[in-house]
């Protein structure tokens, strides 16, 4: 049986693509008796529960990264639905606000960290710091907004990545 | 004047910007370039600018060399 590599290790996020071809391969190569305690016990694979030795045995994985690190534009690409995903259904208020921002800041951690290019990222946290719900509130408060509007602003900022993936331009490597 | 999409094929080696962390340029065919990093990931990492071009992207060509420390 043919079996091609997954493209990107970011998760059977929308039901398509290489992600969930592979573990619905593997699924079945589970169903012939081919699990994970027949291979040696199991490992985790960004978080898909794939025994991590059954992939490299049987789908080839020559760029593998026992972190599960990315390049940019596949960070990029499981972040930007995350966030968008927010819910901003509540109340317009400080408490809902600084609840949004603590939910797109934790994404944006995560997101970071998912960066295989670490000296990347180590200089986008000094030169580009995430930033706390005090910044937001000062930088919509200069803008003219007050009380419910300004909570309003920031929530909804929460859920607004600033460039559309669909617009970036994709070098030849 | 360049298309800055034309320096993706090139091997370039970046020179950090002095005083300003995260910023490099390049002069190539008489002509100067910027590369900036920003807020990523709610922004593209890079955009290299020209005088009358801008390209953002997210993963440089393997052949650029971009000094981070």
């Amino acid at each position: 049986m043919a079996v091609l590599a997954p493209k990107s290790r970011g998760g059977c996020v929308n039901g398509s693509g290489w992600d969930c071809f592979a573990m619905a391969a593997i699924s079945t190569l589970g169903s012939w008796g081919i699990g994970p305690v027949a291979a040696g016990g199991s490992t985790r694979l960004n978080n898909n529960s794939i025994p991590r030795n059954l992939i490299d045995d049987v789908i080839p994985q020559p760029n593998y990264d026992p972190q599960a690190r990315l390049p940019n534009m596949e960070v990029r690409m499981w972040y930007d639905p995350r966030a968008r995903q927010i819910n901003t259904m509540g109340p317009r208020t400080e408490e809902f606000a600084r609840n949004i921002v603590a939910q797109r800041n934790a994404l944006k951690v995560q997101a970071r960290d998912m960066m295989v290019d670490r000296a990347a990222a180590a200089l986008l946290d000094k030169t580009r710091p995430i930033q706390a719900f005090d910044y937001y509130v000062q930088k919509y408060s200069a803008q003219g907004y007050s009380g419910e509007d300004l909570w309003d602003q920031i929530i909804l900022a929460g859920t607004r990545p600033n460039e559309d993936i669909s617009k970036m331009y994709i070098p030849r490597r | 004047m360049s298309d800055v999409k034309m320096l993706f094929k090139k091997g370039i080696v970046w020179q950090k910007a002095k005083g300003e962390n995260g910023k490099w340029y390049t002069d190539f065919n008489g002509e100067r370039f910027t590369l900036q990093m920003n807020d990523f990931p709610d922004e593209p990492l890079f955009t290299v600018f020209s005088d009358s071009d801008a390209v953002n992207f997210d993963d440089p060509p393997l052949m650029w060399f971009i000094p981070y420390e």
